[in-house]
């Protein structure tokens, strides 16, 4: 017998010291289910808790309830009160219940082995032998394979009632099944009083840090003295915001120190769930997830894709420095040579190289170095022929692109375009003028992007006709938007000729 | 009559070779055309130019815009950075030491001749 418990009142405080310690067990169901294996096999059986005290006893009153009234030495004690060992003649079988290497709890039956008739005699002499024995008489006699199957049968349906962080398995109620998720998510579960700054923790909570919950446990000041201090600041302000009712719940990934040293990343997530008056907090639960994994491989992810932009950053530059190599070429070409048709040539070929390398430029600049603004790109673009171009006519220029985005394959080819349609204008458009206006607009649409282009220059001749244009520069503007743009073209004609290139929009984060 | 004597500071053979030419043509005298930072300052501080047009990315461990902040410490001398690099942290790193210029490749004959003139005259 067992004295720890008697001021216990059966079946309450036992499970608020298990629900303390962690482990619990759905007490009713076990209790039906034992119940039933009782009636069909008269076995007496009570199960303890792993400090002693009786959890449930069924069956056992009947064959100790007389001997105890019997026996001074054991009156005033029952079964109820610890399990009963009180020598009254019957075979005790003892067996620990572990789930997960944790002892949960003891199953006790009594019985009669076959064949050990003596072993259900009373020891006392002052007792009523027939009177116990027509209480033992219908006790089951069973060999120790019965003994043992009986055993394993009730350990497995108690191993089912509990389990090592207190959630009943044979439970199906919504509250057991969300914490078997949080177990099952492998999180571990916190509460924080803010009444009396204290904090509790569960085993997961405890392993995640390599500690025990007690070690994890205690108030407001040790639990952020695990916490790194570059992530403190944070966590305090998304808590400060929770507890002021500005967010319905608290979610924050931080790293807390584990006991070897290391850093553990954290997922919190928690939320007050009482509050004084005044709105004060005053409990809060939530759990914590080691992420631990998961930042790893986002790091993991954020280190190669750097590596991968600073690579692509470089191919754009080299691009770029070889561009401005071979313009350097050119231009001693053109600095050498006298024939001034061959340096309109060669001037003609370095803008064209200036256009491509201006988109490399632009990529370059670009933070995914995959999108380029048509909007700038062009004014640069139009600045830098104008510019270079060096004709003494002051040009005005529209450029109109709203907010347009072009892609690598895209945006060479349409600048090549522009500058071809460009440097016609400046070298025949204006002739005889000293001023003249330019403008290039892009516009979206259905899937498509139209590019108009039109100067106030002299215009087309009447009978001009795209198709039938045979100098460098239109062939090259024709077989670029046909071929390598899929699009089409065409000029309006009128006082001010405007061409108008159609051409499939590749870039998928628009339209 | 030289338009100013100016040192070129470009790892690139072509490109150093074409400024060179740019600049016969447009009537400055090259002072000479280094490849690497060190012999950059040496120079620089040497024979004093009148300007020096200085690539960003040389070979070695000293950058145009280190050698420049070591020129400009010691001597008043602009500095016109002609590159390839147009990023942000580049350009400020570049504008700390305060340039001259900051000139663009692939650039035209047209824009060296604005830039140089530029820097000659402020």
């Amino acid at each position: 017998m067992d004295d720890r418990s008697e001021d216990r009142e059966p079946g309450v405080d036992v499970l608020g010291t298990l629900a303390a310690q962690g482990p619990m067990m759905d007490l009713d169901a076990l209790n039906r289910t034992l119940s039933r294996l009782h009636r069909v096999t008269g076995v007496p059986v009570a199960v303890c808790d792993p400090g002693g005290a009786v959890l449930l006893s069924i069956g056992v009153d009947n064959v100790c309830s007389l001997y105890h009234e019997m026996v001074s030495l054991t009156r005033g004690r029952s079964v109820q009160t610890g399990p009963c060992e009180c020598g009254n003649g019957l075979n005790h079988f003892r067996r620990d219940i572990m789930v997960e290497d944790v002892h949960i709890a003891t199953v006790h039956l009594y019985g009669i082995r076959r064949n050990d008739d003596d072993a259900s005699l009373p020891m006392e002499d002052n007792i009523d032998i027939a009177g116990h024995m027509r209480k033992v008489r219908d006790l089951p006699r069973l060999d120790e394979h019965e003994i043992e199957d009986i055993q394993d049968l009730i350990e497995d349906i108690v191993g089912m009632a509990f389990t090592s962080n207190g959630v009943p398995r044979s439970a199906r109620s919504e509250e057991p099944m969300l914490q078997l998720a949080i177990r099952g998510a492998r999180m571990g579960y916190w509460e924080r009083n803010l009444s009396d700054d204290t904090f509790k923790v569960d085993q997961r909570w405890a392993d995640m840090l390599g500690l025990t919950p007690a070690e994890g446990e205690g108030g407001h000041r040790s639990f952020f003295e695990r916490v790194h201090p570059e992530d403190i600041a944070d966590l305090k302000a998304r808590l400060e915001s929770h507890y002021q009712g500005d967010t319905p719940f608290y979610a924050a990934e931080f790293r807390m120190r584990h006991r070897d040293g290391d850093f553990v990343w954290v997922n919190g997530m928690g939320m007050v769930v009482e509050r004084d008056r005044d709105g004060r907090p005053l409990r809060m639960i939530g759990i914590n997830q080691d992420i631990s994994s998961r930042k790893d491989a986002e790091e993991t992810v954020i280190s190669s894709l750097e590596e991968k932009t600073t690579l692509l950053q470089e191919v754009h530059h080299r691009v770029k420095n070889n561009l401005a190599l071979i313009n350097s070429m050119l231009g001693m070409q053109i600095l050498s040579n006298h024939n001034e048709d061959i340096r309109i040539a060669l001037r003609d070929a370095e803008a064209r190289i200036m256009s491509m390398a201006l988109v490399h430029e632009a990529l370059y600049r670009t933070a995914d170095l995959s999108l380029i603004r048509a909007q700038t790109h062009f004014e640069n673009l139009v600045n830098t022929i104008i510019h270079g171009f060096s004709s003494g006519i002051d040009i005005d220029t529209e450029v109109c692109a709203d907010d347009i985005l072009l892609e690598l394959d895209t945006a060479i080819p349409c600048s090549l375009v522009v500058n071809e349609l460009l440097t016609n204008s400046l070298k025949y458009a204006f002739k005889g003028r000293s001023s003249g206006r330019i403008s290039i607009i892009l516009q979206r649409t259905e899937g498509c992007i139209t590019l108009r282009y039109q100067d106030d220059g002299q215009g087309m001749p009447k009978d001009f006709d795209i198709n039938s244009v045979k100098t460098l520069g239109m062939r090259l503007v024709t077989t670029i938007v046909h071929h390598q743009l899929r699009g089409i073209m065409s000029v309006e004609q009128g006082s001010a000729p405007t061409w108008i290139v159609r051409f499939p929009n590749k870039c998928s984060c628009q339209d | 009559m030289s338009g100013g004597r100016i040192l070129i500071v470009e790892d690139e053979a072509i490109v150093a070779m074409f400024i060179g030419d740019l600049l016969d043509v447009l009537g400055y005298e090259v002072e000479a055309s280094v490849t690497n930072g060190p012999d950059a300052v040496r120079l620089a501080l040497d024979t004093d130019p009148d300007l020096v047009l200085m690539d960003i990315n040389l070979a070695g461990s000293m950058d145009g815009i280190e050698a420049a902040r070591i020129i400009r410490e010691q001597k008043n001398i602009p500095v016109v950075f002609v590159t390839a690099y147009s990023d942000e942290a580049t350009r400020k790193r570049a504008e700390a030491i305060g340039p001259a210029g900051y000139l663009l490749k692939p650039f035209k004959q047209e824009e060296l001749n604005l830039i140089i003139d530029s820097a000659l005259s402020s």
